[in-house]
C-alpha cells in the first residue's frame, strides 16, 4: 500500500513541473489533466479498506469499501473535464489569431 | 551566457518541484501512523439500504445524502456548455471530409441502437446495479459524436438539433429544481428524498426508492445533451 | 426557515428560464430580468433580518448526516454586501450591453449563485463545488468581449485560478482522512487531538490554494490582465464578489477548523499581517508606472485586499470587525 501513496505524490510533482516548464499550450493542458488524474487516485486510496468489496450490497458481505469518497471522485472527475473542455477551446482560439502555439511569442500583455 | 541562463531556469524549476514532493512526503509519513476514524462511513453503510431504499450505496449517497453537489456539478456542465456555444465563430466552416468505406457506415448504423440500449439499461437500474446517471448519460451522449465523426456535420446537426439540446439541458435542470421543492410540498425539507413521506418501496426492485429514479433519468439526458453540445462546439470552432 | 435555500435556488432558476427564453420568447427578457432582481433583494433582506441567532437548515432533512446550510452574522453581512451590488449591476447593464444580452445575463445569475451558495454552506466539499460554479461563470464574463487581450487574459485567469484549485481539493481530501466526516463543525471537534506538524501543514496547503484565488503579491499576475478587455459592471462584480468570497471562505476555514489558540501560537499571524503590508507597498508602486486607467485601478484593488488581510488577521475582536467593515466601504466604493 505504500507505494500506491508514491506514485500519487510523483504523479502530482510531474503533473505540475509539466506545467511550469513546457512552452507549448497544449502540453501545458496535458499537465492539467495529469494532476487531476492524481487526485483522483488518492480519493479513491483514502476510502480502501483491505479485504473489502464494492458498496453494493445485494448480499450481505463483511467488509465494504467506503462510499463517501467514490461519490466525490465521481464530482471531481466531472468538475474536472467541464474546465479541461473550456481551456482547450481557449488554445484554438489563441493559436487561429497567432498562428502558433508557442507561449513566448504570445505575449502581448506586460506587467 | 544565454545557456548558462537557462540552465539556471531550469534547476530552479526543478528545485522548486523537488521541495513540494519532499513536503508532500512528510505530510504523508506522518499521516500514516494515526488510526483512521469513519463513524459517517459506518453509518452508511449498515443503516442505508433501509434509510434510502436504494441498494448501490454510492447512488444513495449522491442522489440522497449529498444531493446538493449533484445540483452545482450539473450546474457546472451546463456552464461550461454555455460558454463553449457562446465562443464558437459566427462564420461557417467546413469539417475535413473524411474518406470512409462503407463498411464503417453500414456498421455505425448497427450500433445506434445497440448504444441507446446500454445508456437506458444504465441510466434506469442505476441504484441497482453499478451505473447511475452520469455513466448512462455519457453513453447516450456517444450517438450524436458518432453521428459527427462518420458523417459530416451538417448531417448530424440535421438529425438532433442544438437548440433541442439547449432545450433538454435548460429543462431538465428546471425539472430537478421542481422534483426538489417536491419535497417541501410533503412537509420536509428541500430535496428530502428518504426522509419525506413518500413510500419507499421494496429494496432490489426497480421502482423502489422514492425520488431516486427520477433523478437519475433527469441527470442522464442532462449529461448527455451536454457533452454532445460540448463536443459539436469544438469540432466547429476548427 | 426556508428562505435559506431560495437565495440560492431563485438566481439558479431565473438562470435557467433565461436559457430557454433565448431560444423562444424573445421579448421577455426585461419583465423576467426586472421581476426576479425585486423579489430576490426582498429575500436577502428578509434573511438578514432574521440572523441574529444563528439558524441551521439541513437540505433532505437528514441532520448531522448530510449537507447543512448555516445563517449567522458574519455570512449576513456578505449578503448585505451581494443585495448592495447586485441591485445597481442589474439596472446599469441593461442599459449598457448590446448585444449578446440573454447570454450575459445568465451567466450572471449562475455567479450569483455560486457566491451565495458559497457563503451559506457548512460543508467542505460543497464549498469547493460552488467556488468552482462561481469560478467558471467569472471566466466566461471576462471573455465575453472577443477581443485578442480578453482571451489572453481569460486564459492565464484560468490557468492560475485551477492551480489554486488543485491545492484547495488536497487539503481537502487530506483532512476528510484525517477526521471522516465533511461538516465544518464536525472537523474542528475531531482536530483538537492531531498532533501539531500535521495541523501546520494542512494549514500551510489551504493557505497557498485561497491566497492565488485572492490576489497577494506573488500570485497577483493575472489580475490586471482579467480586467483588461471585460465589459464594465463585471469588474464591479470582479472586485467587489469574487476576491471577497475567497476571503471569507479563508477565514471560516482557518478560524472555526483550526480555532484560534492554534493560529496564535503557530505564527501565520504575523506572517499574513507582513504578508499584506507588502502587498500594498509594491502594488501602489507599481501602479504609478501605469498609463491605462483600468490597470491602475486593478492595482489599486490589490493594495485595499492587502489592507484587508492586515486587519483581519491581528487576531482580536476588533480586528476581525474592522476588516470587515473595510471589506463593505471596498465594495461600495469600487461599484460606484
Amino acid at each position: 500500500m505504500e507505494i500506491l501513496y508514491f506514485i500519487v505524490i510523483f504523479l502530482f510533482c510531474l503533473g505540475i513541473y509539466t506545467i511550469i516548464s513546457q512552452k507549448n499550450l497544449i502540453k501545458i493542458v496535458i499537465g492539467f489533466t495529469i494532476v487531476e488524474s492524481s487526485l483522483i487516485l488518492l480519493l479513491i486510496l483514502v476510502g480502501y479498506k483491505p479485504g473489502g468489496t464494492a458498496p453494493i450490497l445485494d448480499k450481505v458481505y463483511q467488509i465494504v469499501v467506503d462510499p463517501i469518497s467514490q461519490a466525490l471522485a465521481l464530482t471531481s472527475i466531472v468538475i474536472g473535464g467541464s474546465v479541461t473542455a473550456v481551456m482547450l477551446m481557449l488554445v484554438i482560439k489563441i493559436q487561429k489569431r497567432y498562428g502558433t502555439l508557442n507561449i513566448d511569442k504570445i505575449r502581448k500583455l506586460h506587467g | 551566457m544565454i545557456r548558462i541562463n537557462e540552465m539556471f531556469k531550469k534547476l530552479y524549476k526543478i528545485s522548486l518541484v523537488v521541495l513540494l514532493a519532499i513536503f508532500l512526503l512528510y505530510v504523508f509519513n506522518e499521516i500514516h501512523d494515526l488510526a483512521s476514524k469513519s463513524y459517517l462511513s459506518e453509518h452508511y453503510i449498515s443503516k442505508g439500504v433501509q434509510e434510502t431504499g436504494a441498494i448501490n450505496l454510492v447512488t444513495s449517497v449522491l442522489y440522497d445524502y449529498r444531493s446538493f453537489d449533484t445540483l452545482g456539478e450539473a450546474t457546472v456542465i451546463l456552464t461550461a456548455s454555455a460558454i463553449l456555444a457562446f465562443l464558437v465563430p459566427l462564420r461557417k466552416v467546413a469539417m475535413h471530409g473524411t474518406k470512409f468505406l462503407i463498411i464503417v457506415h453500414q456498421t455505425m448504423i448497427f450500433i445506434v441502437p445497440y448504444l441507446a440500449v446500454l445508456g437506458s439499461y444504465l441510466i434506469l437500474f442505476g441504484h441497482l446495479n453499478p451505473g447511475g446517471g452520469f455513466v448512462g448519460g455519457v453513453v447516450l451522449a456517444l450517438i450524436p459524436i458518432v453521428m459527427t465523426i462518420t458523417y459530416c456535420i451538417e448531417f448530424s446537426e440535421y438529425k438532433f438539433k442544438p437548440n433541442i439540446k439547449t432545450l433538454l439541458e435548460d429543462l431538465g435542470s428546471i425539472c430537478f429544481i421542481i422534483l426538489g421543492l417536491f419535497g417541501i410540498v410533503t412537509g420536509s425539507n428541500f430535496l428530502a428524498s428518504g426522509q419525506s413521506n413518500l413510500g419507499l418501496g421494496n429494496p432490489g426492485e426497480l421502482i423502489s426508492g422514492g425520488l431516486i429514479l427520477c433523478l437519475n433519468i433527469i441527470i442522464g439526458i442532462k449529461v448527455g445533451a451536454g457533452m454532445a453540445k460540448i463536443f459539436n462546439s469544438l469540432i466547429k470552432g476548427e | 426557515m426556508e428562505l435559506a435555500v431560495w437565495v440560492i435556488i431563485l438566481p439558479l432558476l431565473t438562470g435557467f428560464l433565461l436559457g430557454i427564453s433565448k431560444l423562444y420568447f424573445n421579448k421577455i427578457l426585461f419583465p423576467l430580468v426586472m421581476s426576479s432582481a425585486i423579489i430576490y433583494l426582498y429575500l436577502l433582506i428578509l434573511v438578514i433580518q432574521n440572523s441574529n441567532p444563528p439558524k441551521l437548515y439541513s437540505i433532505g432533512n437528514w441532520g448531522l448526516l448530510g449537507i447543512n446550510l448555516m445563517v449567522d452574522p458574519f455570512s449576513s453581512m456578505f449578503l448585505l454586501i451581494i443585495a448592495i451590488l447586485f441591485i445597481s449591476v442589474i439596472v446599469f447593464s441593461m442599459k449598457y450591453i448590446k448585444m449578446n444580452k440573454h447570454k450575459y445575463f445568465i451567466f450572471t445569475y449562475l455567479m450569483i449563485a455560486g457566491i451565495a451558495g458559497m457563503v451559506l454552506t457548512a460543508d467542505l466539499f460543497n464549498l469547493y463545488v460552488f467556488l468552482e460554479v462561481s469560478s467558471m461563470s467569472s471566466y466566461a464574463l471576462s471573455a465575453f468581449k472577443k477581443t485578442d487581450k480578453g482571451i489572453e487574459g481569460t486564459f492565464k485567469y484560468l490557468i492560475m485560478s485551477t492551480f489554486g484549485s488543485f491545492f484547495i481539493l488536497l487539503a481537502t481530501i487530506l483532512t476528510y482522512y484525517l477526521t471522516g466526516t465533511l461538516n465544518i463543525a464536525e472537523v474542528s471537534l475531531g482536530f483538537q487531538d492531531i498532533p501539531f506538524m500535521i495541523k501546520s501543514m494542512l494549514m500551510c496547503l489551504f493557505v497557498f490554494g485561497y491566497v492565488i484565488k485572492i490576489g497577494l503579491v506573488p500570485m497577483h499576475a493575472w489580475l490586471p490582465d482579467a480586467y483588461e478587455d471585460s465589459p464594465i459592471p463585471y469588474n464591479v462584480f470582479s472586485s467587489g464578489l469574487v476576491m471577497k468570497s475567497a476571503i471569507y471562505a479563508l477565514i471560516r476555514v482557518l478560524y472555526i477548523i483550526f480555532g484560534i489558540e492554534f493560529l496564535s501560537e503557530s505564527g501565520i499571524l504575523n506572517i499574513f499581517v507582513y504578508w499584506g503590508v507588502i502587498t500594498f507597498i509594491i502594488s501602489h508602486f507599481l501602479a504609478f508606472q501605469q498609463s491605462n486607467l483600468i490597470r491602475l485601478l486593478a492595482y489599486s484593488s490589490i493594495a485595499q485586499i492587502g489592507y484587508i488581510i492586515v486587519g483581519l488577521f491581528v487576531g482580536s475582536e476588533k480586528g476581525l470587525i474592522g476588516g470587515s467593515f473595510h471589506i463593505l466601504n471596498h465594495a461600495i466604493m469600487k461599484g460606484v
